[in-house]
């Protein structure tokens, strides 16, 4: 005999005695009626809700941050990448690698930063041999003084636009992102959310959500915790290129996801876009290279790099915009990014070709 | 009165290849049993009944609602054939999650879980994961996935794929249930044995046309207009007429279409003859065997079932 309280109010409103137990045949049990069998009709409204859209929005957005942080295979790379970036952070940190110290002049043929102080300390020795005064170390202590002043440009120069911004970003959003639809389009498991009575837009935009804390969280967290180990320099870094970070990661998440609700292999033509596709873009001359993402993102932290003193070369003929302009067109590209992912995957589950029979 | 299920000329292209060809059908409550070979649209048809897939020509109706309105996937419960869950649920959660995407509250969500798990006696194992669930106990979860909503139209595809002759009985007494619960249930089906054990109204879809409909015995009918295979036997002797005079008879009669000799086997003559309708052939047959004093051995139509009649305009094995 049920003990079940929806069961007996059920039995009571269809007017049977219930039968029911697990292992007794359906023919033993209440004959479910249209309308009155289950809670919320007949019988028992009192006890039972209407279902409403943004409920299920919610949960969908809540059940996708759950199901993310599942281990898949971009995702154990994503945490690979990221433990292997701060080790990389902490092992350059560790070698001095920001000091200027090591810097050559002439460019890679020239003495180091070091030399030429020590040189030019025994050039003013020598001059001065006699003299009374005692000016050895002035080149040095100036020398030592501007490399350790300027760490933060190297940090700047090696990690945020030689590793951050050309691998990190787009790799680490892209193994969320690609996975946000995708992973579940893959295994057919997607069917359980099509099926529910809700816009495919909004199916689409739950779906983003939801994975927006891992791929925006994994891009912040990392760049936080590097600019955080490579200490001083990183910090001065950090309060300049944390608004980029963010826009990166918002934009970067927005294209993947995309390329993750519509297409087989998604993993793989990200990849190529952000190796191939930005990088070839990003370096075409005159006004091609605003096809790029990257592009917009440099734009947003040149101007206040340039503020701090320094200088980099040809930098006006790159026709560079306003940190501001970038940071518009960055979001722009997002909401612009979102609406046409979501029209083609509704366009694509419509079509039946979103989760194949 | 709304039917449940309008299907009004609707055809749908993948790339190059129609999957269906102006289907159109109209069905109230009771259980439908579609029957097809693998290709002939089946699934499509169903994933655009249950508003997953959109037609490319025509239009598809839940009780009058369009399925391109999202609001009509609240009316249709749909089990897939495909049979991948959120494997790291128990089957509660599952079917809990699964009732809150639909928008119902935490506490409808959980009343709802608990009545159809108690349904589909799968209460005692809901605490397990889905990963550890029997095929049978798969298809029970499906079935009670799609009764979370109360749906008027219910469409199982392939609902008895895989499971064993236990679990598949248990299924048919649930359908059995549904079917006089006042809902619409469509389900497709190889197996024709289950379909005719479930329902008299049986759809048949070929290349993606409705091929035949109706009552098996109205199937059998329109399956009459295609050509039945008999065979005939008898024992040769003295009085006995022979084939070629027979043959010359056959000749006139317009229901038959062809014959072919069988090697003869321990005194037996017999043969094969591809017929059009049964009815004026079988009379034709008996006059034959007044007229002749012919002592037939065997009379048998080789398309009798419904299974090789089916079989035999699909094309194939069902």
């Amino acid at each position: 005999m049920s003990t079940n309280p929806v069961s007996s109010a059920l039995n009571t409103a269809t007017g049977e005695a219930s039968l029911a137990s697990d292992k007794s045949p359906a023919a033993k049990r209440p004959i479910p009626m249209h309308g009155s069998a289950m809670p919320g009709t007949t019988g028992i409204e009192g006890r039972s809700s209407q279902p409403e859209l943004w409920r299920g929005w919610l949960e969908l957005v809540r059940l996708t941050f759950v199901r993310q942080g599942r281990a898949r295979t971009m995702v154990w790379l994503a945490f690979l990448f990221f433990f292997f970036g701060l080790f990389q952070t902490w092992y350059l940190t560790r070698s001095n690698t920001w000091e200027m110290s090591k810097w050559r002049y002439p460019n890679r043929m020239g003495r180091t930063f070091e030399e030429l102080g020590v040189r030019t300390s025994v050039g003013i020795n020598a001059l001065t041999a006699g003299s009374g005064f005692a000016p050895v170390e002035i080149p040095v202590q100036v020398f030592q003084g501007v490399a350790h002043n300027f760490q933060w440009i190297v940090f700047f120069r090696v990690w945020v636009l030689g590793i951050f911004l050309t691998f990190l970003l787009p790799f680490w959003t892209l193994s969320f992102a690609t996975e946000g639809i995708g992973g579940d389009r893959e295994n057919q498991s997607l069917i359980w959310q099509l099926l529910r009575p809700m816009p495919l837009w909004a199916l689409y935009l739950a779906r983003w959500v939801g994975q927006l804390p891992w791929s925006v969280g994994m891009v912040m967290l990392g760049m936080y915790l590097s600019c955080m180990i490579a200490g001083e320099p990183g910090e001065k870094v950090w309060q300049i290129c944390w608004p980029m970070g963010l826009a990166g990661a918002m934009v970067y998440s927005a294209l993947f996801f995309w390329m993750g609700g519509v297409l087989k292999r998604p993993v793989v033509v990200g990849m190529a876009y952000v190796f191939f596709l930005e990088l070839f873009l990003g370096s075409m001359p005159g006004l091609l290279k605003r096809a790029s993402i990257n592009f917009y993102l440099r734009c947003m932290i040149m101007e206040d790099v340039r503020k701090m003193g320094v200088e980099f070369e040809g930098y006006t003929q790159w026709l560079p915009l306003g940190p501001t302009e970038a940071a518009i067109v960055l979001a722009l590209a997002t909401v612009a990014l979102l609406a046409a992912g979501a029209w083609h995957f509704s366009k694509v589950a419509g079509d039946g070709t979103c989760s194949p029979p | 009165m709304t039917a449940a299920l309008e299907i009004d000329q609707v055809s749908k292209w993948y790339g190059k290849v129609l999957a269906l060809n102006s289907v159109s059908l109209e069905l109230e409550e009771g259980i439908y049993g579609l029957v097809g070979a693998n290709g002939a649209g089946k699934t499509t048809l169903l994933r655009m009944a249950a508003a997953l897939v959109q037609p490319d020509e025509g239009e598809v109706r839940i009780q009058g609602v369009p399925t391109n309105e999202s609001g009509a996937r609240a009316l249709v419960g749909y089990s897939p054939e495909t049979d991948a869950f959120y494997e790291e649920m128990t089957g509660e959660e599952f079917l809990r999650t699964l009732a809150r995407l639909h928008g119902y509250s935490g506490a409808d969500s959980r009343a709802r879980t608990s009545a159809v798990l108690d349904w589909v006696g799968m209460s005692s194992q809901a605490k397990k994961r889905v990963r550890r669930y029997s095929r049978g106990m798969r298809q029970r979860i499906k079935l009670a996935q799609s009764l979370l909503h109360d749906p008027a139209l219910l469409i199982l595809d392939e609902p008895f794929s895989g499971v064993d002759p236990v679990a598949r009985a248990e299924l048919v007494e649930f359908f059995m249930e549904l079917g006089k619960s006042g809902r619409c249930l469509l389900f497709s089906s190889h197996e024709l044995d289950e379909v005719e054990r479930l329902t008299d109204r049986i759809m048949v879809l070929v290349k993606g046309r409705i091929a035949a409909i109706g009552s098996s015995t109205e199937v059998r009918a329109r399956l009459d207009q295609q050509p039945n295979r008999f065979i005939l036997e008898w024992f040769t002797g003295a009085s006995q007429p022979t084939l070629g005079k027979l043959a010359g008879e056959w000749a006139e009669w317009q229901e038959v279409e062809g014959w072919d000799r069988l090697e003869p086997q321990e005194g037996k003559l017999g043969c094969t003859i591809r017929v059009t309708r049964q009815a004026d052939f079988l009379r034709g047959i008996a006059s034959q065997v007044d007229r002749h004093g012919w002592s037939l051995d065997r009379l048998e139509n080789l398309d009798r079932t419904t299974r090789a009649l089916v079989g035999k305009i699909l094309g194939g094995t069902p």
